[in-house]
């Protein structure tokens, strides 16, 4: 398989070789210790390389090409070409909000800490219930083409993005309806935009107004929809999101994009523009974003040197972990992404609190994150680790226990399963979806007695077969990824777009009785500047969702297995995925 | 012979029309929206107002059968619609982007195949039950085993990751397509060579085989001019189609070599409901094995005389 000397193709080597001894020596040592050495980085040529690090050869250094140092990388989970384009305002698939973030910059951008950092604002300040935020903006703002940024550009942008005319049809609502008047202008309640609450005071101080109290704002405004949008450029290209093309798009980010060749790759170069370029010269001269769909193509293109970063296919992990080289250049992280069985807690028997912990505990959670070896970690509440509200002890209860839950059952009025319905679970059909519920109905069925039917389909047909007379009694599968760090996310749509939202309306899905404990939880939660306040409120909120009255059966957790050649530095992973901002690399 | 040319593609008309209706309609019946709006993982994101202005904008609000209308009108004139998965394009311009890099790589594989095949089809003929016979014969057998993704991994082993010759994906570059081209054509090379052979073993026992030996004819002539010639008609029937088939592209080559051929940008039609993409899809592979067969048919005729049409 793959060894040491795999890894610098013949094109590098032959690239290196052309260059200075220095560098050729450099390359054969796999990326050295010294990082002043690779000539090629020094701007002039006439400069030589620092004396005292320089090895004899230094004279070579006059070479007149220097190495272009470029990154390889690959659009997220193997997605391939964004084809419904790269508008920061539709920013809702993983290689939007991918490229959205190497090509513009919000106003604020979330640390290695996930906290929010100044972007294009400098600071922020809150009026005093947090319902009212007041953004600086840096005065040093430009477009990649020079020309500058106001509070203005902002403004017109926000209004833009929940316009309902925007190409995705009121943009990504859900992370803007926040903002006072945003929701009834995206639903054509009023065509006035001067409704929204966001206003330019000055060229450089902007206000948003809020639908209430929200403390974790300015975690949220580092999505891509609170990036600023040319408007210039959307006036006049505009429709059908043509703007987003290399020949029009102008961003504000770290990268800008030269070129775009539809499924094939996508080039960008450093925007000497962004105000981050002057504080620190960039470390690389091009990315180039590939559009791998197939997985096996992918770790081949890795292991040749055709990508830099790659995202490790899960029949590859047991190889790349046993491999000493490979297994060095491995990054584990855990994502903030949440897979859970939804309950019918209408529905008999599913109304019995005791029915519903019984099926949570009948799962061993441990024996499945074996089976998905390396890409999930168990879960046993909604949030994932690291947010607020995430307790490692929150439900001792629902360890596997299948005494206990075979009690549970029994005290509901099925001892042994005897005269429970058989029901379903309804999922889309992957691979390790199909493992995962084979496993879980078969402890269900050794367990508990009872029988859980698999329905694994194409996700659009999910809703109609919810719908088909006659409806069938059915656990529904789902999952959260969180896009932004703060439990508001994932809790906020726990109450708004399920136990409130239409969900609700199903008669066998609504009728939740905790809703009113729940609510009041979060609501408080999202008005508390209180960080241990706040955390108390969501523990609470989460154990009455997932063990008092269990609304939701959660499963696991996903974790998210890079690898990333040396030669890539100044990259930094959350649980939000890797950071490129201040990407380098070695040529 | 035109008389009945004209009549065919008459007919071909015809059909491809009632296609058209069919997948229309079964593709709006099949459950699921595009644009992932009945995706229970979208669910969130997507609100009525949004959903109802998308419906909308795409004219998916109206009754199917005006649907149709819309897209036949704009159809004949040349408009295939707005594309659902890449939402700037129109179908058209992204057949214009992919299909030529797919007919390439399809065409070159497939004259390859066919040529090669038949080669090595009358190879194994002309030396049967010798050990050419049995090598070629071997090759065939393994072009048909092996699958595709079996031999593109073991391609890529090899010349990627063990020799370095050639990259692992990207297209353009000579060194870029002969993997690709390997994979594609190896299954119908190894059919054509197949077909050629037992074709050819058979027109070899004929009685005017024997008269043009009889004759005195140096054997390669009665071998390309006498047998050849009229074992290739079951040879020309596997053609045609796998024409057809190579030059639409292959999801699996084109995936896995990161190729942007048609194949490629078609593949995420239907689970994305993308009807103006899935309507142009079934219209040109059918209409395309419609005009193979009908070139098929005309072949017989210039090889076999005796064909007549009616």
């Amino acid at each position: 398989m793959s060894t040491n000397s795999n890894r610098i193709s013949r094109r590098r080597l032959l690239k290196a070789a052309m260059f200075t001894g220095a560098t050729a020596g450099l390359a054969a040592c796999g990326g050295g210790a010294r990082p002043a050495a690779p000539a090629g980085e020094a701007p002039p040529p006439t400069e030589a390389p620092p004396a005292a690090e320089a090895p004899q050869e230094a004279p070579a250094a006059e070479a007149p090409a220097r190495a272009e140092r470029v990154l390889y990388l690959n659009m997220p989970s193997f997605y391939g070409d964004p084809g419904a384009g790269t508008d920061p305002g539709c920013s809702g698939g993983a290689n939007t909000v991918f490229t959205n973030q190497l090509m513009f910059s919000a106003l604020v951008y979330l640390n290695e800490k996930m906290e929010p950092t100044p972007d294009c604002a400098e600071s922020w300040t809150p009026n005093e219930d947090s319902s009212v935020w007041t953004f600086k903006l840096r005065k040093d703002l430009k477009w990649s083409d020079g020309t500058p940024i106001t509070a203005k550009d902002f403004e017109w942008t926000v209004k833009r993005n929940v316009s309902p005319d925007i190409s995705c049809g009121g943009g990504i609502l859900y992370m803007m309806d926040i903002i006072k008047g945003a929701a009834d202008y995206a639903g054509k309640v009023t065509t006035d935009p001067d409704t929204i609450g966001v206003k330019a005071l000055d060229d450089y101080t902007l206000q948003f107004e809020l639908t209430g109290p929200a403390g974790f704002f300015p975690i949220m405004v580092s999505y891509p929809t609170y990036s600023p949008l040319p408007k210039d450029r959307i006036e006049q290209y505009g429709k059908d999101t043509q703007w987003t093309q290399p020949q029009y798009v102008l961003s504000n980010g770290p990268f800008k994009m030269t070129e775009w060749k539809r499924d094939e790759y996508m080039t960008l170069l450093p925007n000497e523009h962004w105000h981050g370029y002057t504080e620190q010269a960039p470390g690389l001269d091009k990315l180039t974003v590939r559009m791998l769909k197939n997985q096996a193509t992918a770790i081949a293109a890795y292991e040749t040197g055709e990508l830099d970063v790659i995202e490790v296919p899960t029949g590859d992990l047991p190889r790349v972990k046993s491999d000493p080289v490979l297994s060095q250049q491995l990054i584990t992280y855990a994502e903030l992404f949440t897979q859970y069985m939804l309950i019918p807690v209408s529905a008999k028997p599913f109304d019995d609190v005791r029915v519903r912990q019984a099926l949570a505990i009948a799962i061993d959670r441990d024996a499945i994150a074996d089976v998905l070896a390396g890409t999930v970690t168990p879960a046993y509440q909604f949030l994932p680790p690291t947010m607020l509200g995430y307790d490692k002890d929150l439900n001792p209860e629902m360890a596997y226990n299948p005494d206990k839950a075979r009690q549970l059952l029994a005290d509901a009025g099925f001892p042994n399963g005897e005269g429970f319905p058989k029901f379903w679970i309804n999922s889309n059909h992957t691979d390790d979806y199909q493992t995962m519920f084979e496993a879980i109905s078969a402890m269900y069925k050794d367990v508990l007695g009872i029988e859980m039917e698999l329905a694994l389909m194409d996700p659009g047909a999910r809703g109609a077969w919810r719908e088909q007379e006659p409806r069938r009694l059915h656990l529904w599968r789902e999952r959260w990824g969180m896009d932004f760090p703060d439990s508001h996310n994932s809790m906020n749509f726990m109450v708004t777009g399920r136990l409130k939202g239409d969900y609700s309306k199903i008669p066998e899905w609504g009728g939740y009785k905790s809703t009113d404990r729940v609510a009041p939880l979060v609501e408080e939660a999202a008005r508390s500047a209180d960080p241990a306040r706040r955390h108390e409120l969501y523990r609470q909120a989460d154990r009455i969702l997932t063990w008092e009255d269990p609304y939701l059966i959660p499963i696991y957790y996903y974790v998210a297995n890079l690898m990333m050649k040396p030669r890539v530095k100044g990259v930094y992973v959350t649980g939000m995925g890797p950071t490129y901002r201040r990407v380098s690399v070695e040529s | 012979m035109w008389q009945y040319i004209v009549r065919r593609v008459l007919q071909a008309i015809f059909t491809l029309f009632v296609l058209s209706l069919i997948t229309f309609f079964v593709a709006k019946v099949t459950p699921g929206s595009p644009l992932g709006l009945d995706d229970p993982e979208n669910a969130a994101k997507i609100t009525p107002a949004m959903r109802k202005q998308l419906l909308e904008q795409y004219d998916l609000d109206k009754p199917v059968p005006v649907q149709y209308v819309l897209w036949f009108t704009k159809f004949i004139r040349g408009d295939l619609g707005l594309s659902l998965t890449y939402r700037n394009e129109h179908v058209q311009d992204i057949l214009a982007r992919t299909w030529p890099i797919s007919a390439q790589l399809g065409l070159i594989a497939a004259l390859l195949a066919i040529s090669l095949g038949t080669l090595l089809g009358i190879v194994a003929a002309v030396y049967r039950n010798t050990f050419i016979d049995y090598a070629s014969m071997f090759i065939a057998v393994i072009g048909v085993a092996v699958p595709s993704f079996v031999l593109a991994i073991g391609l890529i082993l090899l010349f990627s990751l063990t020799l370095h010759w050639f990259p692992v994906t990207g297209w353009g570059t000579p060194e870029r397509m002969v993997m690709p081209i390997l994979v594609l054509m190896l299954g119908p090379l190894a059919t054509t060579a197949r077909f050629t052979r037992a074709s050819m073993l058979e027109v070899i026992k004929q009685d005017y085989v024997r008269t043009a030996r009889a004759k005195g004819l140096l054997e390669r002539v009665v071998i390309l001019r006498h047998v050849l010639k009229n074992a290739l008609i079951p040879v020309i029937t596997v053609a045609g189609p796998t024409l057809a088939g190579m030059l639409t592209g292959s999801v699996f080559v084109e995936q896995i070599f990161t190729i942007p051929g048609v194949a490629n940008a078609f593949v995420g039609a239907i689970g994305g409901r993308d009807y103006p993409m899935i309507m142009a899809q079934t219209i040109i592979f059918g209409g395309l094995v419609i005009f193979m067969n009908l070139a098929v048919d005309v072949a017989y005729g210039i090889i076999d005389p005796r064909i007549r049409y009616s």
